[in-house]
């Protein structure tokens, strides 16, 4: 019974996840109309259906978990994070292209949608992937888990000051949450490089490497084209 | 014994990858950052691959004294020459002459074979090379140059492969400075910190020119 109540402590609230996704799906419905208009509201429609049985199987917590439940999830994050892709592209094409000053503001706010979507929507790929994803990682016992992609400050902290280690995960069973790798997200997308969390395996390198370089690019091209532009 | 080094060994294919990519970057570059003919390089980068492909196909898992000296001389080399087309490209950039659209290309080009040429470096350097790392017995005691999360509570089991390498170079290519991975050694320091500094300047002239030549 006690183990039963720790591990419903450890499971993740389901709200800030949905928040993230409705803002990213509504991101995508605002972009400029010049931006790939078919592709956009397939997106958002296909996001939507996928999000709804996705918060039925898991209404406040993350705590059950299917076959289906996982792919349909996982597809949802890989979805979103291959349309920005296109979109990302295709703002790359828009920077590089003769532009009049009317543009100015309009590739800017498309940057600013593009750069964003992608901190969320690799946040969600980087929560699903780690440890197995949210349900598996707070409800499954840490020896059954998978190999962790990312190390977190917390998963090496029980040797250090007293304060400090009562949040390690080993001392109190601390696992990342969304809040975490969205944040880890948000700086990977500023720094372009890893900053409290690192990457451990091969797969976590190569998305948080594109990433970063996604979202280096955007800087450089914004810089190049719409001071200019602005100007 | 000698099974188990060679199921712990890393693949060919990884690197071969980014380096044919790297090959083909170069052979592709425009004539405006070129002074050799521009198959030149590829072809002797290909010329120097080959006995080194031929000896370790799929795995690395066999190293000679001639093959360790070729494989760090082809990684040294590539950087070298990556450092020609970076004193080329800064020097158009300054100039300002040519459409924006094309310098932008050109730079991109040549900062990916940099990234590349710089992972190539640094996973023939550390520790021995790619070889000495994974097979008992060969160069045990060479220094580590840099240490990955995995090695921070002490020695492990685990060895670096490729694209570990690939990854910190890209990193350190954008952001300049070491994050997830720590140089160790004073060479490690140097290449890492003139790496960076070459992405810094790239992306300073790239900025400040393109503000201009884009409009």
């Amino acid at each position: 019974m006690a183990s039963l109540v720790e591990k419903n402590s450890r499971a993740e609230h389901r709200w800030p996840a949905v928040i993230a996704i409705v803002v990213a799906l509504t991101m995508y419905a605002l972009l400029p109309s010049s931006f790939l208009p078919a592709l956009r509201y397939t997106v958002v429609g296909i996001g939507i259906v996928l999000l709804i049985p996705a918060i039925i199987v898991n209404p406040l917590h993350f705590k059950r978990q299917t076959k289906l439940s996982r792919w349909v999830s996982f597809g949802l994050a890989a979805l979103l994070a291959a349309a920005n892709q296109v979109a990302l592209v295709q703002l790359v094409i828009l920077l590089l292209a003769p532009a009049d000053k009317a543009q100015a503001p309009v590739l800017l706010l498309a940057a600013v949608q593009v750069w964003s979507t992608n901190i969320i929507v690799f946040a969600l790929i980087f929560w699903e992937l780690d440890r197995g994803g949210p349900v598996v990682r707070t409800q499954a016992k840490r020896t059954d888990l998978p190999e962790a992609d990312f190390r977190f400050p917390q998963d090496e902290d029980h040797d250090a000051i007293v304060e400090v280690a009562i949040g390690s995960s080993a001392k109190s069973n601390w696992t990342a949450n969304f809040v975490d790798y969205l944040y880890f997200s948000l700086s990977n997308a500023m720094a372009f490089s890893p900053p409290d969390a690192v990457p451990l395996t091969n797969r976590a390198k190569l998305l948080v490497g594109f990433q970063a370089l996604g979202s280096y690019v955007i800087l450089v091209l914004v810089i190049a084209r719409v001071v200019s532009l602005l100007g | 014994m000698a099974a188990e080094s060679r199921a712990k060994t890393e693949h060919r294919w990884p690197v071969a990858l980014f380096t044919v990519a790297a090959l083909v970057i170069l052979l592709l570059l425009p004539n405006a950052v070129q002074v050799f003919p521009s198959w030149l390089v590829p072809a002797i980068g290909l010329v120097t691959l080959l006995p080194l492909v031929a000896m370790n196909p799929h795995r690395l898992n066999r190293e000679t004294t001639w093959s360790r000296w070729l494989s760090v001389g082809f990684a040294l080399g590539l950087a070298a020459v990556n450092q020609l087309y970076i004193v080329l490209v800064v020097r158009l950039l300054l100039e300002g002459k040519a459409d924006g659209p094309s310098v932008l290309l050109t730079v991109l080009a040549i900062w990916v074979t940099n990234v590349i040429a710089f992972a190539l470096v640094y996973w023939q350097l550390d520790k021995g090379g790619p070889v000495a790392r994974r097979v008992e017995g060969l160069r045990d005691n060479a220094r580590q140059d840099f240490r990955f999360p995995q090695q921070d509570n002490g020695p492990t089991g685990w060895q670096s492969q490729f694209f570990d390498y690939v990854y910190f170079s890209l990193s350190n290519m954008m952001a300049f400075s070491p994050t997830d991975v720590m140089p160790l050694t004073i060479r490690a320091k140097a290449l890492m910190a003139y790496q960076a500094l070459t992405g810094f300047v790239l992306l300073a002239l790239v900025i400040s020119r393109a503000v201009n030549i884009l409009t």
